[in-house]
């Protein structure tokens, strides 16, 4: 039952998204459709990930998307999905994925241990034994692409006061 | 214990929390006023009630009857969700917080904690995080630069301290061992408090709340000599009423989250009281402390200027943050050599 509210939610504010012809009603429903997908990881019992899913995405990077619509003010009045190239490869992009989960759909529902597992204590366990050598790669992509932010950034002198 | 029962404890315990939350936000604002008018040597409202204890209840009935204005370019759904988003953000938090031990009634405890996540700490970070949309969307729905200048202040504020406030708290938790606020006041009881602990985590903390809940110094965002007032500019009524409400909300929760973080939550020092009043007592002494944070964000207010823009990056950047890492580090350290 609340599993298919938050589906509701989760895909009706997803659609509306896409569809919204103004940025910031399509930030908005993103923030309500990651919340929404906030909600079922809740009901998976895994608190840890809703939690950080919820700061990091709907927190602070759609803080940033917005934070850019803003300074920038960008407010098309046509929408981008009446573009006909960029509405041929958001279909086929989306159908890719759609394949590929839904021929993989069987193995995504998590085994008992694994919910038994998704403590703090057991994600921190595994991300520094098992998996020490992804997440030291994944730390090595962010800390490049602050690095190349910054030159990026910086390559041009700051007016001098 | 029944289903229906643990429903019946869980609303009336979070209905009082509401109630008493609003309360206390509603006569911080006297309060406030108060402290402000003993600061700079006047008198302060004393004109509804005696001592003008009826002044916040007359001021929300005239919020009530003002005129309800929406300007004619901005936008009108944003504009009503803004104020919203920024009222209910500030009355999450309390659900997590643990006001006290649990009760006996009629031979069954009952807790006096709404829910007792087990990462308590995360779900304020959540809610704080969330808390900025409040007053970026309802700036930017106004359609004034003023509004949008501050909200462009307010976004990037919060995101540079959220950083530091983030790597205290880690410090923290490395001490505690736990995320759940109800575990680190039981550590905090059976030891020290964490104050003792993480002097300097307790400091950046201090600050960043200061920071994130938007008081002087750090009021940039409804920075008066600059920017009018800020996001609520082009507010009036019962809207503005929520925002400048939502700050003394905030305030209290905020005391709260540093008092049970920091100052033992309902822990009480030298004594041990068990029982029903043994657990009074404790919330009493939450509360006390509580009102003790309330008046230093008070105090602060009515004696430091604000900061000017620049330097309110700089501090984040290049002061708390290196230092939150230092704090960090040296905990670490002293956490392996123990």
């Amino acid at each position: 039952m609340i599993f298919l509210g938050l589906s509701a939610i989760t895909i009706l504010s997803a659609v509306i998204m896409v569809l919204s012809r103004r940025p910031i009603y399509s930030i908005i429903s993103l923030i309500v459709c990651l919340y929404g997908l906030g909600g079922i990881y809740l009901l998976t019992q895994s608190q840890f990930l809703a939690i950080v899913h919820m700061i990091v995405y709907a927190g602070a990077i759609m803080v940033l998307f917005l934070f850019v619509i803003m300074l920038m003010n960008l407010d098309f009045p046509e929408s981008l999905i009446r573009h006909k190239g960029i509405r041929l490869g958001a279909i086929l992009t989306s159908g890719v994925i759609a394949t590929i989960i839904i021929s993989r759909i069987d193995r995504f529902a998590p085994s008992d241990a694994v919910r038994q597992s998704l403590t703090v204590k057991a994600i921190g366990k595994l991300m520094f034994t098992q998996y020490i050598a992804v997440f030291e790669l994944s730390t090595i992509v962010f800390l490049s692409a602050t690095i190349g932010v910054i030159l990026v950034a910086g390559s041009r002198p700051v007016t001098p006061r | 214990m029944s289903i229906y029962l643990f429903l019946i404890e869980k609303t009336i315990l979070s209905l009082v929390i509401f109630a008493i939350t609003l309360s206390i936000a509603m006569y911080s604002t006297l309060a406030e006023r108060k402290f402000a008018a003993f600061f700079q040597d006047r008198i302060g409202p004393n004109r509804a009630g005696p001592f003008g204890l009826l002044q916040p209840l007359a001021d929300g009935l005239k919020f009530f009857f003002k005129e309800e204005f929406i300007p004619a370019s901005s936008d009108k759904i944003l504009f009503v969700l803004g104020p919203a988003i920024a009222m209910i953000m500030s009355c999450m938090s309390g659900a997590v917080i643990p006001w006290g031990k649990s009760l006996i009634i009629g031979g069954h405890p009952v807790s006096l904690q709404i829910t007792d996540l087990n990462i308590g700490i995360l779900y304020i970070f959540a809610v704080v995080s969330f808390g900025v949309y409040g007053v970026i969307l309802g700036a930017w729905a106004s359609n004034n630069k003023y509004a949008l200048l501050s909200a462009i202040r307010a976004s990037s504020q919060m995101i540079s301290y959220e950083i530091a406030m983030g790597l205290a708290l880690i410090a923290l938790v490395m001490t505690t061992g736990t995320l759940s606020l109800s575990k680190i006041v039981e550590s905090q009881a059976a030891s020290h408090w964490n104050i003792l602990l993480q002097p300097l985590g307790f400091l950046i903390f201090l600050i960043c709340v200061f920071a994130e809940t938007n008081r002087t110094p750090f009021d940039l965002p409804e920075c008066e000599a600059e920017l009018i007032g800020g996001y609520h500019t082009e507010y009036s009524s019962m809207k503005l009423g929520f925002y400048l409400f939502a700050e003394y909300i905030n305030m209290f929760v905020a005391s709260a989250v540093i008092s049970t973080l920091y100052f033992g939550g309902y822990d009480v020092p030298f004594l041990n009281v068990s029982g029903n009043i043994g657990v009074l007592l404790g919330t009493a002494c939450l509360f006390a402390k509580i009102f003790g944070f309330i008046f230093l964000f008070m105090w602060v207010r009515w004696t430091v200027p604000r900061f000017r823009y620049d330097q309110l990056m700089r501090l984040g950047w290049n002061g708390l943050i290196p230092l939150a890492i230092l704090n960090l580090l040296v905990t670490g350290i002293v956490l392996v050599l123990n």
